[in-house]
Protein backbone atom coordinates (compact mmCIF):
# COMPACT_ATOMS: atom_id res chain seq x y z
CA UNK A 1 0.00 0.00 0.00
CA UNK A 2 2.94 2.28 0.51
CA UNK A 3 3.93 1.73 -3.09
CA UNK A 4 0.45 2.76 -4.11
CA UNK A 5 0.71 5.98 -2.20
CA UNK A 6 3.85 6.81 -4.17
CA UNK A 7 1.64 6.83 -7.24
CA UNK A 8 -1.40 8.43 -5.63
CA UNK A 9 -0.96 11.66 -7.57
CA UNK A 10 -1.47 9.84 -10.86
CA UNK A 11 -4.89 8.33 -10.20
CA UNK A 12 -7.86 9.99 -11.86
CA UNK A 13 -11.27 10.16 -10.26
CA UNK A 14 -13.36 7.22 -11.46
CA UNK A 15 -16.22 8.95 -13.35
CA UNK A 16 -13.86 11.07 -15.46
CA UNK A 17 -11.78 8.02 -16.20
CA UNK A 18 -14.79 6.04 -17.42
CA UNK A 19 -15.97 8.93 -19.56
CA UNK A 20 -12.53 9.22 -21.16
CA UNK A 21 -12.32 5.48 -21.84
CA UNK A 22 -15.78 5.56 -23.40
CA UNK A 23 -14.90 8.54 -25.62
CA UNK A 24 -11.68 6.83 -26.69
CA UNK A 25 -13.48 3.59 -27.53
CA UNK A 26 -16.10 5.50 -29.53
CA UNK A 27 -13.43 7.43 -31.41
CA UNK A 28 -11.59 4.18 -32.17
CA UNK A 29 -14.68 2.40 -33.54
CA UNK A 30 -16.27 5.29 -35.49
CA UNK A 31 -14.00 5.16 -38.59
CA UNK A 32 -15.29 1.70 -39.54
CA UNK A 33 -18.77 3.16 -39.91
CA UNK A 34 -17.67 6.35 -41.64
CA UNK A 35 -16.65 7.27 -45.17
CA UNK A 36 -13.24 6.75 -46.79
CA UNK A 37 -12.06 10.27 -45.94
CA UNK A 38 -12.60 9.75 -42.22
CA UNK A 39 -10.93 6.34 -42.47
CA UNK A 40 -7.96 7.92 -44.20
CA UNK A 41 -7.65 10.52 -41.44
CA UNK A 42 -7.99 7.80 -38.81
CA UNK A 43 -5.12 5.82 -40.32
CA UNK A 44 -2.89 8.91 -40.48
CA UNK A 45 -3.82 9.70 -36.88
CA UNK A 46 -2.82 6.22 -35.71
CA UNK A 47 0.52 6.41 -37.51
CA UNK A 48 1.16 9.84 -35.99
CA UNK A 49 0.31 8.48 -32.53
CA UNK A 50 3.00 5.85 -32.98
CA UNK A 51 5.59 8.34 -34.24
CA UNK A 52 4.80 11.04 -31.65
CA UNK A 53 4.96 8.45 -28.87
CA UNK A 54 8.51 7.78 -30.02
CA UNK A 55 9.24 11.49 -29.74
CA UNK A 56 7.58 11.51 -26.30
CA UNK A 57 9.97 8.83 -25.07
CA UNK A 58 12.95 10.95 -26.15
CA UNK A 59 11.44 14.15 -24.74
CA UNK A 60 10.65 12.43 -21.44
CA UNK A 61 14.35 12.14 -20.63
CA UNK A 62 14.87 15.82 -21.34
CA UNK A 63 15.97 15.99 -24.98
CA UNK A 64 14.02 17.47 -27.89
CA UNK A 65 14.67 15.94 -31.32
CA UNK A 66 14.08 18.21 -34.30
CA UNK A 67 15.02 15.41 -36.70
CA UNK A 68 12.34 12.92 -35.82
CA UNK A 69 11.01 12.77 -39.39
CA UNK A 70 14.45 11.60 -40.53
CA UNK A 71 14.11 8.47 -38.40
CA UNK A 72 10.65 7.91 -39.84
CA UNK A 73 12.33 8.18 -43.26
CA UNK A 74 15.12 5.73 -42.41
CA UNK A 75 12.51 3.23 -41.20
CA UNK A 76 10.33 3.73 -44.29
CA UNK A 77 13.16 3.55 -46.85
CA UNK A 78 14.93 0.76 -44.95
CA UNK A 79 11.86 -1.45 -44.96
CA UNK A 80 10.94 -0.64 -48.55
CA UNK A 81 14.47 -1.32 -49.82
CA UNK A 82 14.68 -4.55 -47.81
CA UNK A 83 11.42 -5.70 -49.39
CA UNK A 84 12.46 -4.59 -52.87
CA UNK A 85 16.04 -5.84 -53.07
CA UNK A 86 15.98 -8.79 -50.69
CA UNK A 87 12.45 -9.88 -51.49
CA UNK A 88 11.51 -9.89 -47.81
CA UNK A 89 7.85 -9.95 -46.82
CA UNK A 90 6.15 -7.26 -44.74
CA UNK A 91 7.11 -8.30 -41.22
CA UNK A 92 10.83 -9.02 -41.70
CA UNK A 93 11.20 -5.98 -43.94
CA UNK A 94 9.57 -3.76 -41.30
CA UNK A 95 11.77 -5.23 -38.58
CA UNK A 96 14.80 -4.61 -40.82
CA UNK A 97 13.77 -0.96 -41.21
CA UNK A 98 13.36 -0.63 -37.44
CA UNK A 99 16.69 -2.36 -36.78
CA UNK A 100 18.58 -0.14 -39.23
CA UNK A 101 17.05 2.94 -37.61
CA UNK A 102 17.96 1.68 -34.14
CA UNK A 103 21.58 1.20 -35.20
CA UNK A 104 21.70 4.68 -36.75
CA UNK A 105 20.12 6.16 -33.59
CA UNK A 106 22.60 4.29 -31.41
CA UNK A 107 25.60 5.56 -33.35
CA UNK A 108 24.26 9.11 -33.57
CA UNK A 109 22.96 9.23 -30.01
CA UNK A 110 26.24 8.02 -28.51
CA UNK A 111 27.84 11.15 -29.94
CA UNK A 112 25.18 13.85 -29.79
CA UNK A 113 23.45 13.02 -26.48
CA UNK A 114 26.40 14.70 -24.76
CA UNK A 115 24.88 17.94 -26.03
CA UNK A 116 22.18 19.65 -24.01
CA UNK A 117 19.22 21.87 -24.78
CA UNK A 118 19.34 23.96 -27.91
CA UNK A 119 22.59 22.36 -29.14
CA UNK A 120 20.97 18.94 -29.27
CA UNK A 121 17.96 20.44 -31.07
CA UNK A 122 20.23 22.05 -33.67
CA UNK A 123 22.25 18.89 -34.34
CA UNK A 124 19.13 16.73 -34.73
CA UNK A 125 17.77 19.37 -37.14
CA UNK A 126 20.99 19.15 -39.16
CA UNK A 127 20.80 15.36 -39.14
CA UNK A 128 17.24 15.54 -40.44
CA UNK A 129 18.32 17.71 -43.35
CA UNK A 130 21.29 15.42 -43.99
CA UNK A 131 19.03 12.39 -44.34
CA UNK A 132 16.62 14.25 -46.61
CA UNK A 133 19.43 15.50 -48.87
CA UNK A 134 21.04 12.06 -48.97
CA UNK A 135 17.72 10.57 -50.10
CA UNK A 136 17.32 13.31 -52.73
CA UNK A 137 20.87 12.80 -53.96
CA UNK A 138 20.99 9.00 -53.99
CA UNK A 139 18.80 8.64 -57.06
CA UNK A 140 20.30 5.25 -57.93
CA UNK A 141 18.97 3.55 -54.80
CA UNK A 142 16.38 5.91 -53.30
CA UNK A 143 14.76 7.12 -56.48
CA UNK A 144 15.84 10.69 -55.68
CA UNK A 145 13.11 13.31 -55.74
CA UNK A 146 10.78 10.88 -57.52
CA UNK A 147 10.83 8.57 -54.53
CA UNK A 148 9.80 4.94 -54.71
CA UNK A 149 6.32 4.04 -55.91
CA UNK A 150 4.39 0.81 -56.18
CA UNK A 151 5.06 -0.43 -52.65
CA UNK A 152 3.04 -3.57 -51.93
CA UNK A 153 0.42 -3.38 -49.16
CA UNK A 154 1.12 -4.81 -45.73
CA UNK A 155 0.53 -8.53 -45.33
CA UNK A 156 0.55 -10.53 -42.11
CA UNK A 157 -0.04 -14.30 -41.85
CA UNK A 158 -2.14 -14.42 -45.01
CA UNK A 159 -4.09 -11.24 -44.22
CA UNK A 160 -3.61 -8.46 -46.75
CA UNK A 161 -4.23 -4.95 -45.42
CA UNK A 162 -5.04 -3.40 -48.78
CA UNK A 163 -8.21 -1.51 -47.87
CA UNK A 164 -8.49 1.56 -45.68
CA UNK A 165 -10.73 -0.24 -43.19
CA UNK A 166 -8.42 -3.23 -42.79
CA UNK A 167 -5.26 -1.12 -42.59
CA UNK A 168 -6.96 1.06 -39.98
CA UNK A 169 -7.33 -2.06 -37.83
CA UNK A 170 -3.60 -2.74 -38.08
CA UNK A 171 -2.63 0.91 -37.46
CA UNK A 172 -5.00 1.17 -34.49
CA UNK A 173 -3.55 -1.96 -32.88
CA UNK A 174 0.00 -0.69 -33.30
CA UNK A 175 -0.89 2.82 -32.06
CA UNK A 176 -2.61 1.52 -28.94
CA UNK A 177 0.26 -0.90 -28.46
CA UNK A 178 2.70 2.02 -28.42
CA UNK A 179 0.61 3.83 -25.79
CA UNK A 180 0.59 0.64 -23.73
CA UNK A 181 4.34 0.34 -24.14
CA UNK A 182 4.83 3.92 -22.96
CA UNK A 183 2.57 3.32 -19.95
CA UNK A 184 4.45 0.12 -19.08
CA UNK A 185 7.82 1.85 -19.32
CA UNK A 186 6.60 4.73 -17.16
CA UNK A 187 5.68 2.31 -14.36
CA UNK A 188 8.98 0.43 -14.40
CA UNK A 189 12.21 1.45 -12.67
CA UNK A 190 13.54 2.42 -16.09
CA UNK A 191 10.66 4.88 -16.48
CA UNK A 192 11.35 6.38 -13.05
CA UNK A 193 15.01 6.63 -14.02
CA UNK A 194 14.08 8.50 -17.21
CA UNK A 195 12.02 10.98 -15.18
CA UNK A 196 14.87 11.38 -12.67
CA UNK A 197 17.37 12.06 -15.46
CA UNK A 198 15.03 14.62 -17.02
CA UNK A 199 14.42 16.50 -13.79
CA UNK A 200 17.94 16.65 -12.36
CA UNK A 201 20.68 14.94 -14.40
CA UNK A 202 23.49 15.79 -11.96
CA UNK A 203 21.63 14.27 -9.03
CA UNK A 204 20.57 11.24 -11.07
CA UNK A 205 24.18 10.63 -12.12
CA UNK A 206 25.42 10.96 -8.55
CA UNK A 207 22.88 8.40 -7.32
CA UNK A 208 24.12 5.76 -9.73
CA UNK A 209 21.96 6.35 -12.81
CA UNK A 210 24.11 6.64 -15.91
CA UNK A 211 22.54 9.66 -17.60
CA UNK A 212 24.14 8.88 -20.93
CA UNK A 213 23.07 5.25 -21.01
CA UNK A 214 19.48 6.03 -20.00
CA UNK A 215 19.14 8.84 -22.55
CA UNK A 216 20.65 6.59 -25.21
CA UNK A 217 18.15 3.79 -24.46
CA UNK A 218 15.24 6.23 -24.65
CA UNK A 219 16.60 7.80 -27.84
CA UNK A 220 17.04 4.44 -29.59
CA UNK A 221 13.60 3.27 -28.42
CA UNK A 222 11.93 6.49 -29.55
CA UNK A 223 13.59 6.39 -32.96
CA UNK A 224 12.61 2.72 -33.36
CA UNK A 225 8.94 3.66 -32.80
CA UNK A 226 9.31 6.39 -35.43
CA UNK A 227 10.79 3.84 -37.84
CA UNK A 228 7.87 1.46 -37.30
CA UNK A 229 5.54 4.36 -38.10
CA UNK A 230 7.53 5.10 -41.27
CA UNK A 231 7.48 1.48 -42.45
CA UNK A 232 3.70 1.29 -41.94
CA UNK A 233 3.15 4.64 -43.63
CA UNK A 234 5.07 3.48 -46.72
CA UNK A 235 2.84 0.39 -46.96
CA UNK A 236 -0.32 2.41 -46.52
CA UNK A 237 0.44 5.19 -49.00
CA UNK A 238 2.31 2.84 -51.36
CA UNK A 239 4.85 5.55 -52.03
CA UNK A 240 7.80 7.22 -50.30
CA UNK A 241 9.61 10.43 -51.21
CA UNK A 242 12.14 12.58 -49.35
CA UNK A 243 9.77 15.52 -49.11
CA UNK A 244 7.40 13.54 -46.87
CA UNK A 245 10.12 13.67 -44.21
CA UNK A 246 11.31 17.28 -44.16
CA UNK A 247 11.88 19.56 -41.20
CA UNK A 248 8.33 20.90 -41.13
CA UNK A 249 7.09 17.34 -40.59
CA UNK A 250 9.49 17.05 -37.64
CA UNK A 251 8.13 20.32 -36.29
CA UNK A 252 4.56 19.13 -36.65
CA UNK A 253 5.44 16.07 -34.52
CA UNK A 254 6.81 18.39 -31.84
CA UNK A 255 3.66 20.53 -31.99
CA UNK A 256 1.51 17.42 -31.56
CA UNK A 257 3.57 16.37 -28.56
CA UNK A 258 3.53 19.78 -26.87
CA UNK A 259 -0.18 20.37 -27.44
CA UNK A 260 -1.01 16.82 -26.37
CA UNK A 261 1.23 16.96 -23.30
CA UNK A 262 4.94 16.26 -22.96
CA UNK A 263 4.82 14.64 -19.55
CA UNK A 264 1.83 12.38 -20.00
CA UNK A 265 1.66 8.89 -21.43
CA UNK A 266 -1.46 10.09 -23.27
CA UNK A 267 0.17 13.21 -24.75
CA UNK A 268 1.10 11.64 -28.09
CA UNK A 269 -2.33 10.09 -28.52
CA UNK A 270 -4.22 13.29 -27.72
CA UNK A 271 -1.91 15.51 -29.76
CA UNK A 272 -2.13 13.32 -32.84
CA UNK A 273 -5.92 12.95 -32.51
CA UNK A 274 -6.40 16.70 -32.33
CA UNK A 275 -3.82 17.88 -34.85
CA UNK A 276 -3.90 15.24 -37.60
CA UNK A 277 -7.44 16.04 -38.79
CA UNK A 278 -7.06 19.79 -38.27
CA UNK A 279 -5.17 20.71 -41.49
CA UNK A 280 -7.65 18.66 -43.49
CA UNK A 281 -10.54 20.60 -41.98
CA UNK A 282 -8.80 23.90 -42.72
CA UNK A 283 -7.98 23.03 -46.32
CA UNK A 284 -9.30 26.43 -47.36
CA UNK A 285 -6.79 28.18 -45.11
CA UNK A 286 -3.52 26.53 -46.08
CA UNK A 287 -1.64 29.81 -45.85
CA UNK A 288 -2.98 30.87 -42.49
CA UNK A 289 -3.16 27.53 -40.65
CA UNK A 290 0.41 27.84 -39.43
CA UNK A 291 -0.48 31.13 -37.80
CA UNK A 292 -3.17 29.28 -35.87
CA UNK A 293 -0.68 26.58 -34.90
CA UNK A 294 1.76 29.18 -33.65
CA UNK A 295 -0.92 30.94 -31.64
CA UNK A 296 -2.20 27.64 -30.24
CA UNK A 297 1.33 26.63 -29.25
CA UNK A 298 1.97 29.90 -27.43
CA UNK A 299 -1.37 29.72 -25.63
CA UNK A 300 -0.79 26.11 -24.59
CA UNK A 301 2.73 26.81 -23.32
CA UNK A 302 1.47 29.85 -21.41
CA UNK A 303 -1.71 28.52 -19.88
CA UNK A 304 -1.46 24.72 -20.12
CA UNK A 305 2.21 23.72 -19.95
CA UNK A 306 1.23 20.09 -19.37
CA UNK A 307 -0.73 20.12 -22.66
CA UNK A 308 -4.27 18.88 -23.22
CA UNK A 309 -3.44 15.74 -21.25
CA UNK A 310 -2.95 18.01 -18.22
CA UNK A 311 -6.48 19.43 -18.48
CA UNK A 312 -8.00 17.22 -15.75
CA UNK A 313 -5.16 18.32 -13.44
CA UNK A 314 -6.58 21.58 -12.03
CA UNK A 315 -10.03 20.04 -11.85
CA UNK A 316 -8.62 17.06 -9.95
CA UNK A 317 -6.74 19.27 -7.52
CA UNK A 318 -9.91 21.15 -6.69
CA UNK A 319 -11.76 17.89 -6.16
CA UNK A 320 -9.04 16.59 -3.87
CA UNK A 321 -9.15 19.76 -1.84
CA UNK A 322 -12.93 19.51 -1.48
CA UNK A 323 -12.75 15.89 -0.39
CA UNK A 324 -10.29 16.69 2.39
CA UNK B 1 44.91 1.15 11.65
CA UNK B 2 43.85 -1.38 9.03
CA UNK B 3 43.51 -0.69 5.33
CA UNK B 4 41.96 2.74 4.72
CA UNK B 5 38.50 2.94 3.12
CA UNK B 6 39.47 5.88 0.93
CA UNK B 7 43.03 6.40 -0.21
CA UNK B 8 43.83 9.49 -2.27
CA UNK B 9 47.36 9.50 -3.69
CA UNK B 10 49.14 12.34 -5.48
CA UNK B 11 45.87 13.75 -6.79
CA UNK B 12 46.29 16.70 -9.18
CA UNK B 13 43.94 18.60 -11.39
CA UNK B 14 44.66 21.58 -13.55
CA UNK B 15 42.43 23.77 -15.67
CA UNK B 16 44.54 25.05 -18.55
CA UNK B 17 47.56 26.60 -16.87
CA UNK B 18 45.95 26.78 -13.44
CA UNK B 19 46.85 23.96 -11.07
CA UNK B 20 43.79 23.83 -8.83
CA UNK B 21 45.01 20.75 -6.99
CA UNK B 22 48.61 19.64 -6.60
CA UNK B 23 49.63 16.22 -5.32
CA UNK B 24 46.97 15.81 -2.66
CA UNK B 25 47.52 12.68 -0.56
CA UNK B 26 45.43 11.57 2.40
CA UNK B 27 43.47 8.58 3.59
CA UNK B 28 40.29 7.95 5.55
CA UNK B 29 39.74 4.88 7.70
CA UNK B 30 36.38 3.19 8.00
CA UNK B 31 34.14 4.97 10.52
CA UNK B 32 36.10 8.22 10.50
CA UNK B 33 34.72 11.69 9.93
CA UNK B 34 37.29 13.82 8.15
CA UNK B 35 37.00 17.50 7.33
CA UNK B 36 38.53 19.16 4.28
CA UNK B 37 39.00 22.88 4.92
CA UNK B 38 40.81 25.81 3.42
CA UNK B 39 40.23 29.40 2.33
CA UNK B 40 38.19 30.19 -0.78
CA UNK B 41 39.85 28.97 -3.96
CA UNK B 42 42.00 26.44 -2.10
CA UNK B 43 40.81 23.58 -4.30
CA UNK B 44 38.37 21.95 -1.89
CA UNK B 45 35.56 21.69 -4.40
CA UNK B 46 37.95 20.48 -7.09
CA UNK B 47 39.21 17.74 -4.78
CA UNK B 48 35.63 16.86 -3.99
CA UNK B 49 34.62 16.70 -7.65
CA UNK B 50 37.62 14.59 -8.63
CA UNK B 51 37.05 12.10 -5.80
CA UNK B 52 33.32 11.76 -6.57
CA UNK B 53 34.02 11.31 -10.29
CA UNK B 54 32.38 14.52 -11.52
CA UNK B 55 35.69 15.32 -13.25
CA UNK B 56 38.73 13.13 -14.02
CA UNK B 57 42.06 13.84 -12.28
CA UNK B 58 45.04 15.18 -14.26
CA UNK B 59 47.28 12.89 -12.24
CA UNK B 60 47.09 10.65 -9.19
CA UNK B 61 44.73 7.94 -8.05
CA UNK B 62 41.65 7.53 -5.89
CA UNK B 63 41.22 4.12 -4.30
CA UNK B 64 38.06 3.13 -2.52
CA UNK B 65 38.08 -0.05 -0.49
CA UNK B 66 41.02 -1.38 -2.43
CA UNK B 67 39.69 -0.74 -5.95
CA UNK B 68 40.88 2.07 -8.18
CA UNK B 69 38.01 4.44 -8.97
CA UNK B 70 40.01 7.36 -10.41
CA UNK B 71 38.33 8.79 -13.50
CA UNK B 72 35.17 6.65 -13.17
CA UNK B 73 31.90 8.58 -13.75
CA UNK B 74 29.80 9.34 -10.65
CA UNK B 75 27.24 6.66 -11.56
CA UNK B 76 30.03 4.04 -11.31
CA UNK B 77 31.62 5.51 -8.19
CA UNK B 78 28.29 5.20 -6.36
CA UNK B 79 28.11 1.49 -7.13
CA UNK B 80 31.36 1.08 -5.18
CA UNK B 81 29.66 2.63 -2.14
CA UNK B 82 30.76 6.26 -2.30
CA UNK B 83 27.88 8.77 -2.52
CA UNK B 84 27.89 12.56 -2.46
CA UNK B 85 25.64 15.48 -1.65
CA UNK B 86 25.63 18.87 -3.35
CA UNK B 87 26.65 22.28 -2.08
CA UNK B 88 23.37 23.98 -2.85
CA UNK B 89 20.17 21.98 -2.60
CA UNK B 90 19.80 19.26 -5.18
CA UNK B 91 16.49 17.43 -5.25
CA UNK B 92 13.82 16.48 -7.76
CA UNK B 93 11.65 19.52 -6.97
CA UNK B 94 8.56 18.42 -8.88
CA UNK B 95 7.90 15.15 -7.05
CA UNK B 96 7.18 14.24 -3.44
CA UNK B 97 9.81 13.73 -0.76
CA UNK B 98 9.08 9.99 -0.71
CA UNK B 99 9.48 9.80 -4.48
CA UNK B 100 12.80 11.64 -4.25
CA UNK B 101 14.13 8.94 -1.95
CA UNK B 102 12.63 6.26 -4.16
CA UNK B 103 14.53 7.68 -7.15
CA UNK B 104 17.70 7.63 -5.10
CA UNK B 105 17.31 3.88 -4.79
CA UNK B 106 16.73 3.27 -8.49
CA UNK B 107 20.28 2.23 -9.27
CA UNK B 108 19.92 -0.59 -6.75
CA UNK B 109 16.57 -1.66 -8.16
CA UNK B 110 17.72 -1.45 -11.75
CA UNK B 111 20.94 -3.21 -11.07
CA UNK B 112 19.15 -6.16 -9.64
CA UNK B 113 16.78 -6.16 -12.60
CA UNK B 114 19.77 -6.57 -14.90
CA UNK B 115 21.11 -9.26 -12.64
CA UNK B 116 17.80 -11.03 -12.73
CA UNK B 117 18.19 -11.21 -16.51
CA UNK B 118 21.59 -12.75 -15.93
CA UNK B 119 20.01 -15.21 -13.51
CA UNK B 120 21.43 -13.72 -10.32
CA UNK B 121 18.47 -12.37 -8.41
CA UNK B 122 19.80 -12.37 -4.85
CA UNK B 123 20.13 -8.56 -4.72
CA UNK B 124 16.61 -7.89 -5.95
CA UNK B 125 14.86 -5.15 -4.04
CA UNK B 126 11.14 -5.97 -3.95
CA UNK B 127 8.48 -3.27 -3.98
CA UNK B 128 7.92 -3.95 -0.28
CA UNK B 129 11.57 -3.54 0.54
CA UNK B 130 11.71 -0.29 -1.43
CA UNK B 131 8.70 1.06 0.49
CA UNK B 132 10.20 -0.02 3.80
CA UNK B 133 13.54 1.58 2.96
CA UNK B 134 11.80 4.84 1.99
CA UNK B 135 10.02 4.85 5.34
CA UNK B 136 13.21 4.01 7.22
CA UNK B 137 15.09 6.92 5.65
CA UNK B 138 12.17 9.30 6.21
CA UNK B 139 12.25 8.36 9.90
CA UNK B 140 16.02 8.47 10.16
CA UNK B 141 16.11 12.03 8.81
CA UNK B 142 12.90 13.06 10.55
CA UNK B 143 11.15 13.94 7.30
CA UNK B 144 7.94 11.89 7.74
CA UNK B 145 5.77 15.00 8.08
CA UNK B 146 6.74 16.06 4.57
CA UNK B 147 6.45 12.62 3.00
CA UNK B 148 3.89 13.62 0.35
CA UNK B 149 4.90 17.25 -0.10
CA UNK B 150 6.64 18.27 -3.34
CA UNK B 151 10.35 18.57 -2.60
CA UNK B 152 10.44 22.02 -4.21
CA UNK B 153 8.00 23.37 -1.62
CA UNK B 154 10.26 22.48 1.33
CA UNK B 155 12.29 25.04 3.28
CA UNK B 156 15.97 25.28 2.39
CA UNK B 157 17.21 23.37 5.43
CA UNK B 158 14.75 20.54 4.83
CA UNK B 159 15.78 20.33 1.18
CA UNK B 160 19.41 19.94 2.25
CA UNK B 161 18.34 17.16 4.59
CA UNK B 162 16.43 15.53 1.76
CA UNK B 163 19.61 15.72 -0.31
CA UNK B 164 21.34 13.63 2.36
CA UNK B 165 18.42 11.20 2.39
CA UNK B 166 18.63 10.75 -1.39
CA UNK B 167 22.37 10.10 -1.15
CA UNK B 168 21.77 7.59 1.67
CA UNK B 169 19.20 5.82 -0.50
CA UNK B 170 22.12 4.56 -2.60
CA UNK B 171 23.19 2.78 0.60
CA UNK B 172 26.76 4.10 0.55
CA UNK B 173 29.51 3.13 2.96
CA UNK B 174 31.00 6.57 2.67
CA UNK B 175 29.35 9.93 2.22
CA UNK B 176 30.99 12.99 0.67
CA UNK B 177 29.28 16.12 1.99
CA UNK B 178 29.83 19.37 0.09
CA UNK B 179 29.29 22.22 2.57
CA UNK B 180 26.34 20.61 4.35
CA UNK B 181 25.99 23.55 6.75
CA UNK B 182 26.04 26.32 4.13
CA UNK B 183 22.92 28.44 4.43
CA UNK B 184 21.67 26.76 7.60
CA UNK B 185 20.79 28.75 10.70
CA UNK B 186 22.35 28.10 14.09
CA UNK B 187 19.73 25.63 15.27
CA UNK B 188 19.70 23.73 11.97
CA UNK B 189 23.47 23.57 12.13
CA UNK B 190 23.43 21.95 15.57
CA UNK B 191 20.84 19.50 14.35
CA UNK B 192 23.02 18.67 11.34
CA UNK B 193 25.94 17.91 13.66
CA UNK B 194 23.79 15.54 15.72
CA UNK B 195 22.44 13.92 12.57
CA UNK B 196 25.88 13.30 11.05
CA UNK B 197 27.18 11.82 14.29
CA UNK B 198 24.15 9.57 14.49
CA UNK B 199 24.67 8.45 10.90
CA UNK B 200 28.20 7.43 11.79
CA UNK B 201 27.19 5.62 14.98
CA UNK B 202 24.01 3.93 13.76
CA UNK B 203 24.70 3.45 10.06
CA UNK B 204 28.45 2.96 10.32
CA UNK B 205 28.98 5.68 7.74
CA UNK B 206 32.39 7.12 6.97
CA UNK B 207 32.32 10.79 6.01
CA UNK B 208 34.39 13.40 4.27
CA UNK B 209 33.03 16.89 4.55
CA UNK B 210 34.07 20.09 2.87
CA UNK B 211 32.91 22.84 5.19
CA UNK B 212 33.40 26.50 6.05
CA UNK B 213 31.56 26.34 9.33
CA UNK B 214 34.58 25.97 11.66
CA UNK B 215 32.66 25.27 14.85
CA UNK B 216 30.93 22.33 13.20
CA UNK B 217 34.13 20.95 11.69
CA UNK B 218 36.09 21.26 14.95
CA UNK B 219 33.36 19.60 16.94
CA UNK B 220 32.50 16.80 14.52
CA UNK B 221 35.67 15.70 12.74
CA UNK B 222 38.22 13.23 13.97
CA UNK B 223 40.80 14.59 11.61
CA UNK B 224 41.12 17.64 9.43
CA UNK B 225 42.98 18.15 6.14
CA UNK B 226 43.86 21.75 5.31
CA UNK B 227 44.24 22.83 1.69
CA UNK B 228 45.81 26.09 0.59
CA UNK B 229 46.29 26.96 -3.07
CA UNK B 230 45.80 23.37 -4.15
CA UNK B 231 48.27 21.87 -1.70
CA UNK B 232 47.86 20.16 1.63
CA UNK B 233 49.57 22.28 4.27
CA UNK B 234 48.45 20.43 7.37
CA UNK B 235 46.65 17.36 8.60
CA UNK B 236 45.76 16.34 12.12
CA UNK B 237 43.25 16.38 14.93
CA UNK B 238 41.11 19.51 15.42
CA UNK B 239 43.41 20.52 18.31
CA UNK B 240 46.54 20.20 16.14
CA UNK B 241 44.95 22.23 13.38
CA UNK B 242 43.75 24.96 15.73
CA UNK B 243 47.30 25.45 16.99
CA UNK B 244 49.10 25.02 13.67
CA UNK B 245 50.86 28.32 12.76
CA UNK B 246 50.75 27.57 9.03
CA UNK B 247 46.97 27.19 9.16
CA UNK B 248 46.55 30.35 11.19
CA UNK B 249 48.69 32.20 8.68
CA UNK B 250 46.68 30.86 5.74
CA UNK B 251 43.41 31.97 7.29
CA UNK B 252 44.41 35.22 9.00
CA UNK B 253 47.56 36.23 7.12
CA UNK B 254 51.07 36.33 8.59
CA UNK B 255 51.41 38.41 11.75
CA UNK B 256 53.45 41.58 11.26
CA UNK B 257 56.24 40.49 13.57
CA UNK B 258 57.02 37.61 11.19
CA UNK B 259 58.54 40.14 8.82
CA UNK B 260 60.37 42.04 11.47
Amino acid sequence: MTVLSLEAGMARPAPVQWLLWLALAAAAVTPWFAGPFVQHLAVLTCLNVLIVNGLALIARCGQLSLGHAAFVAVGAYGSVLAARHLGWSFLPATLAGVAITAVVALALGAIILRLKGVYFVLVTFAFGELVRLALLDGASWSGGANGIAGILPAELAGWVFDSRASFYGLALAVALGSVGLLAAVARRPFGHAIDAVAENPALAESTGLSVQRIQLCAFVGGCALAAAGGALQARYVGYVSPESFNASISISFIIMLVIGGRRSVWGGLIGAMVLTPLPELFRGAVQTQHIFYGAALILILRFLPAGLAGLPGPWQARRRKESQ
Amino acid sequence: MNQPLLQVTGLSRSFGGLAALRGLTFSIASGEIVGLIGPNGAGKTTAFNVISGAMPPSAGTVQFDGSDISGAPPSRVVVHGLARTFQSTSTYPGVTVAKNIHRGMLSRVRHSWLRRLAGRSEDLLSADEVAREVDRLLTLLDLQAWRDAPAGSLAYGLQKKLGIAVALACRPRMLLLDEPAAGLNHEECNELGRLLRRLRDEEGLTMLLVEHHMALVMELCHRIVVLVQGEKIAEGTPQDIRDNPAVIEAYLGAPDYAHA
